[in-house]
């Protein structure tokens, strides 16, 4: 059939404004600017330059299994933030099927199914979307970009016919580059949203470094310095042929020594945690091997202190865990215990057989750690070590590479304090 | 003069869009016509048209008895209409015409949470028997 | 069968659409759209009217007792009915005829207008000239609103079977 003049000027009319929007889209589209901008602009566009009035934009979330609004344009409650199942609706046909649909007189197949709910006694349910109350057209299209559903977008109307066959071809068209742009907003937002938790992890590492370095600095210069004191005293006794004298600095010497030890090993496997660097082989261990060693390593600060210290391990306990992080771990807390109990004190070391684990506790009568300080036992702060019932000093780092390697190996720590003493349980795989 | 074919054009394509509810003429085996309406004719190309089985009984009896029959179809934008000489081929519960025409039965199922009640029975597939055109441009051919 | 009460309120509708249907020796049925109809006085007749320009479509189908049918739709509510009968006779419409079925014509093409529809171009070819009035005998009236169970018949008392 030959076209009129008219019929032909109307098309070229309805091209120009076609070529139009594509041009207005395709400006929008490669601005950088946040999803939600680019969203309602492109909404806003279609509205102005289409006449696409009431129209919404989803994005599947996370789980792939629900659709979020993102966007929507024209409804008297915007619907931002609802989620709908996949299957839901229009838009969640469209998002499972990935097939575009374009419906006319809606209120046709609203009247079908009020026609069976009433026959089948069904309540009508309101949708979980905005929508318009009289929609008599709808287009809903998948935007896919990369084989990837990227999102769906809806229009909807209230005239009977609204959509016709070449909207809809001409949506689809540039429902791709719409698609590929949303899929860039969301990668380049996720990428921001990356670099964000990178830098504060970033941050937090180097506050951590920060802090150890002040620590060390601090808890290394006192048996280094105690050290350099014992050795002038050496001197000093060695001249005057002070031989009782000398004897009792090797004590001192032993002391500081072992302190600088402690330090540095704690700083070593502490570092080595962070780093993921330190590997965990666990093995089965005799509890009452391993307290026994750890022992052998404090004998002579208990006996110095007269410490009346009483293990009570249950027959046979056995652990699951690596040992040198568990000798660690026993070592740390003994020294702890030995440093905050008075001379003739007590410290107690029993198990306790769990159904799946064996608790080990060490309970000590020292001074007590105040309730303020238990919160922050196991976090690498500054100022934090406190003096011994001797003057004894620590790093704090001690009880950080505890819970850490508590941690590592499948376990739990619990701490009960009061002036009378302090509990230490902790809770380790049977093996 | 009556415009007369066997395929379907491009032309008529929105008349299949389920716009304006096409009237179908069935008849039984001895004769009986049965007319009623329908909700959509669905193009499948330009030799075949499916229509949706929801409700109909008698038609669909008719059709078993009698595989040929007419449809009334019109044009949304320039409310032509045509008359479509159908035969009954087969009807499909599955496949890609039956999911194109349940999809939109499917999505409303969906949002009354009526997917056991509210669903298309069946895609009835049709042979493009002829066409005859009765209206053009609000008048009769 | 004595046209129940609804065909009446039919009658007086202003919103309903009409559409005929018959077959001959074609296994294909034929149908097109009817202007307007009228109750006979005894209630068991129903004559109604259509442009000689569609009446070609039927009349080859047409003998004395042949099957015809008639469906009314409301384009509003989708109310719809279907009168099977039987053929008794034709002739030309007059202008009395035309006058009759007219204004409803016009109501119809109204009531679409004001959906959004172009009425005119949908209805108005229904008031071309001349036109034929055609007879029937109203032998049974059936329920064809789109629902579950739809084609139901009404009986002799108005009730639905």
């Amino acid at each position: 059939m030959e076209k009129s003049f008219d019929q032909l000027a109307q098309e070229l009319e309805k091209e120009k404004r076609k070529n139009k929007l594509l041009h207005l889209i395709s400006h929008e589209l490669n601005k950088l600017t946040t999803l939600e901008n680019k969203l309602n602009n492109i909404l806003e566009i279609l509205d102005t330059s289409f006449n696409l009035k009431h129209s919404i934009i989803l994005i599947p979330t996370n789980s792939n299994t629900t659709l979020k609004v993102f966007a929507s344009r024209g409804f008297p409650e915007s619907g931002i933030g609802v989620e709908v199942p996949y299957d839901y609706g229009f838009v969640g046909v469209v998002a499972k099927k990935k097939k575009k649909v374009r419906i006319a007189r809606l209120s046709q197949y609203y009247r079908y199914a009020a026609a069976i709910q009433k026959e089948k006694g069904i309540e009508a349910k309101k949708s979980l979307l905005p929508g318009l109350p009289n929609a008599e057209s709808q287009v809903v299209l998948p935007l896919i970009a990369n084989d990837e559903l990227v999102a769906v977008i809806s229009f909807e109307s209230e005239d009977i016919l609204f959509f016709h066959q070449s909207d809809e071809d001409y949506l689809m068209a540039i429902s791709e580059q719409i698609a590929l742009s949303i899929q860039n907003s969301i990668v380049f937002e996720k990428l921001e949203e990356r670099v964000e938790q990178r830098t504060r992890e970033l941050e937090r590492i180097n506050r951590t470094k920060d802090r150890l370095f002040a620590i060390i600095g601090h808890d290394l210069r006192s048996p280094v310095t105690a050290l350099l004191e014992v050795a002038e005293l050496f001197k000093y006794y060695s001249s005057k042929g002070e031989q009782e004298k000398l004897l009792n600095l090797g004590n001192k010497i032993s002391q500081s020594a072992e302190n600088v030890n402690q330090l540095l090993d704690n700083l070593l496997n502490w570092s080595l945690s962070q780093q993921e660097g330190i590997r965990c082989a666990k093995q089965a261990i005799a509890v009452q091997k391993i307290v026994d060693e750890t022992y052998q390593v404090f004998k002579d600060s208990i006996a110095s202190k007269e410490i009346d210290f009483t293990p009570d391990i249950c027959k046979g306990a056995s652990v699951m865990a690596d040992y040198n992080m568990l000798f660690s771990v026993l070592r740390n807390v003994l020294s702890n215990a030995i440093k905050f109990t008075k001379p003739k004190g007590k410290i107690a070391l029993s198990t306790r057989d769990l159904p799946n684990q064996i608790q080990i506790t060490i309970k000590d009568t020292g001074v007590g750690i105040d309730r303020e300080k238990i919160k922050n036992l196991f976090t690498l702060q500054e100022g934090k070590s406190t003096l011994g019932t001797q003057r004894e000093r620590g790093t704090g780092l001690g009880l950080v590479l505890v819970h850490e390697f508590i941690k590592i190996n499948g376990g739990s720590i619990d701490i009960e304090s009061s002036p009378d003493g302090t509990s230490i349980h902790l809770f380790l795989p049977k093996s | 003069m009556k415009t007369m074919s066997n395929k379907i054009t491009q032309d008529m394509l929105p008349a299949f869009q389920g716009v304006i509810p096409p009237t179908v003429a069935t008849a039984s085996a001895n004769g009986v016509p049965n007319v009623t309406y329908i909700s959509h004719v669905h193009y499948i190309d330009e030799d075949h048209v499916a229509i949706s089985r929801q409700f109909f009984n008698k038609t669909w009896q008719n059709m078993n008895e009698n595989p040929f029959f007419a449809v009334v179809v019109m044009c949304p934008q320039t409310y032509n209409l045509w008359k479509i000489s159908l035969r009954f081929l087969e009807e499909k519960t599955d496949g890609p015409v039956f999911d194109d025409m349940d999809i939109i039965i499917e999505a409303i199922a969906s949002m009354q949470g009526m997917q056991d009640t509210f669903k298309l029975k069946s895609a009835v597939i049709c042979k493009v028997e002829s066409i005859e055109t009765l209206v053009v441009n609000g008048k009769i051919v | 069968m004595i046209l129940p009460d609804i065909i009446k309120q039919v009658e007086n509708s202003p919103d309903y659409v009409i559409w005929t249907a018959n077959k001959g020796k074609n296994p294909i049925c034929d149908l097109t759209r009817v202007a307007g109809f009228i109750i006979h006085e005894d209630y068991e007749h129903i004559t109604f009217f259509l442009p000689r320009g569609l009446f070609r479509n039927l009349e080859s189908n047409l003998s004395k007792g042949s099957n015809i049918n008639i469906l009314f739709a409301s384009i509003k509510d989708f109310q719809s009915y279907q009168i099977k009968g039987n053929y008794e006779s034709h002739c030309d419409g007059n202008e009395e005829n035309f006058n009759f079925y007219k204004g409803k014509v016009r109501n119809v093409i109204d009531i679409m207008t004001s959906m959004g529809l172009n009425g005119q171009l949908i209805m108005g070819y229904l008031l071309e000239q001349p036109s034929v009035a055609v007879t029937m005998y109203c032998r049974e009236v059936y329920v064809q609103t789109p629902k579950p169970g739809t084609g139901y018949k009404i009986n002799d008392e108005n009730h639905v079977q």
